[in-house]
């Protein structure tokens, strides 16, 4: 019997395992450094991208004029980002693209302003005459009313019911409301994109970093059980419904009136040249914006918002003339259990019967009874100061403002 | 003896053990290097730490009206938050980031831009 002991075939396998084990460590070794490297740097274009919509919003003005800027944040020359600003409706989009050797982020928020920069929860311009309370109204916050102030009143039986006229501090208001900036009406109207002929589509989704579609119908436009969502523009030349199976978020619809089924739930801006209406039960989530822009051309009746009962719209409502019309003034009717929570601005009439939780700027007010119609009457009326800390309103004043963000964007 | 002629022992047992413990020391040199090259990143878990801090005083920078200079000590590191107005506009400021070790050494630099309601 032979007997081989040769520990070196011993040892040349243990060592092919060895190396075997060692080439396993490299390689794990530079996958790991090669995966930190890249998340390091994924990271780093994350924190540019947010860095630079930090920068777009203390350079909104500028970059709603220049249009994209590519910026390399901190000199170091691998922190470039392509900023741009657009207007989205009453508020502004910002996209922040960071780059770097190939790798691309993009991030996309709305914003607005930080704060309404009057502070005013109730302005009622100056005509000269008070303002009567009736029935369970109550005003709460700043208010600013004409000079001849409030005073107590009792509409259909309804007298005054609370033992202030006023709860907060109260100013006089002067002839004419805080001004608008001169050119949010046009920004809102010259939305710069492809238009495209409008046909009914089942779901459609574009995100805010691709180009918005402008879709254009004849006359009337149904968006009956219908699922749209992003940079979206529908128009009609004449009317637009909105039924209340739609799902409908963050679209932009215009027309000469829009009309909103009851029980419709969604993130809409509405801009109407004649009407806009929301039957009852209707919600308008954060951020949506009705604005009722009249042309001159309307002298027969007034173009008019109204807000159906137990309604809620979470953002702005604007009415304004292009030229003032004295007979048939712009209108917003907010009708009982109705509320608004956020900005009203109304160069009109307003006849308010439900709820406003943020701030009510008009030049007049007004109330129809079914007897009867009153002027500078509130009745049932409810002015509240009790929004949430990081509201953001659209930017609509001539007033410097500041911004901050309101959502982030797909 | 007889018996142990049967069996032939053929071997090269002191020289085949010599080169195969120096093989095997060598392979053993190279991974304890690599293992203490992967083992030495850093305090890769301090440093992640002082990542997710960074990021929480972001958070709070978000939410506060004023930012202020201020260092913080941590168990194995401190942070340095610098603000200066981002190329003179008041209006932008660039916080400044520094991760030290408790020797002094710098770690890490992250630079942030914010905008203020100034």
């Amino acid at each position: 019997m032979k007997l081989k002991s040769s520990s070196i075939y011993y040892a040349l396998f243990l060592s092919l395992i060895i190396a075997l084990f060692l080439g396993g460590m490299i390689l794990f070794s530079s996958f790991t450094r090669q995966l930190d490297t890249k998340l390091e740097m994924q990271n780093s274009l994350i924190d540019n991208a947010k860095s630079g919509i930090e920068y777009g919003l203390a350079n909104t003005a500028e970059l709603l004029e220049s249009g994209a800027q590519d910026v390399d944040l901190f000199g170091r020359q691998h922190d470039s980002v392509l900023i741009s600003a657009k207007k989205w409706g009453a508020y502004t989009v910002i996209t922040s693209q960071s780059h770097f050797k190939g790798e691309q982020f993009l991030k996309v928020a709305m914003i607005g302003s930080k704060h309404q920069p009057t502070e005013y929860n109730l302005y009622v311009a100056d005509l000269g005459r008070p303002i009567t309370l009736s029935g369970d109204t109550k005003l709460e916050g700043k208010i600013g009313v004409p000079e001849t102030g409030l005073k107590r009143g009792n509409i259909a039986g309804q007298p005054y019911q609370n033992k202030r006229l006023n709860f907060g501090q109260r100013l006089n208001s002067a002839r004419t409301l805080p001004e608008l900036s001169s050119t949010i009406i046009e920004e809102m109207k010259s939305l710069d994109v492809e238009i495209a002929p409008w046909k009914s589509q089942d779901s459609l989704d574009v995100s805010f970093s691709q180009d918005a579609i402008h879709f254009v119908g004849d006359s009337f436009i149904d968006l009956d059980q219908e699922t749209i969502s992003g940079q979206i523009i529908i128009e009609a030349r004449d009317s637009i419904f909105v039924g209340k199976e739609s799902e409908l978020n963050n679209v932009i619809l215009k027309s000469k009136v829009v009309y909103i089924e009851e029980g419709f739930q969604g993130t809409i801006q509405v801009m109407a040249s004649q009407k806009i209406t929301l039957e009852q039960n209707v919600t308008l989530k954060y951020p949506s914006n009705l604005t009722l822009c009249s042309t001159a051309k309307q002298i027969n009746e007034s173009a008019c918002i109204s807000i159906g009962s137990e309604s809620q719209v979470l953002g702005s409502i604007m009415a304004v003339s292009e030229s003032p019309n004295f007979r048939y003034p712009v209108q917003i009717d907010i009708q009982e259990k109705a509320t608004v929570h956020g900005l009203v601005y109304n160069q009109g009439r307003t006849q308010l019967n439900g709820t406003i939780n943020g701030s009510l700027f008009t030049h007049k007010i007004y109330l129809e009874t079914p007897s009867s119609k009153y002027e500078n009457h509130l009745l049932n009326a409810q002015i509240k100061d009790d929004l949430p800390e990081d509201f953001v309103f659209p930017p609509i004043f001539k007033s410097k403002e500041s911004l901050t963000k309101i959502q982030w964007l797909k | 003896m007889a018996e142990m002629t049967k069996y032939r022992l053929k071997s090269f047992t002191l020289f085949e053990s010599v080169i195969s413990i120096t093989i095997i020391s060598v392979l053993l040199a190279i991974a304890s290097m690599i293992y203490g090259n992967l083992m030495s990143a850093e305090n890769p878990i301090s440093e992640f730490e002082a990542k997710q801090e960074i990021q929480s005083l972001l958070l709070l920078a978000d939410a506060q009206e004023v930012i202020l200079n201020q260092e913080l000590e941590f168990e194995s590191y401190s942070i340095k938050q610098t603000v200066e107005p981002f190329k003179g506009n008041t209006k932008l400021l660039l916080l400044t980031y520094e991760v030290f070790s408790l020797e002094g050494d710098k770690w890490l630099e992250q630079k942030h831009l914010k905008a203020t309601n100034e």
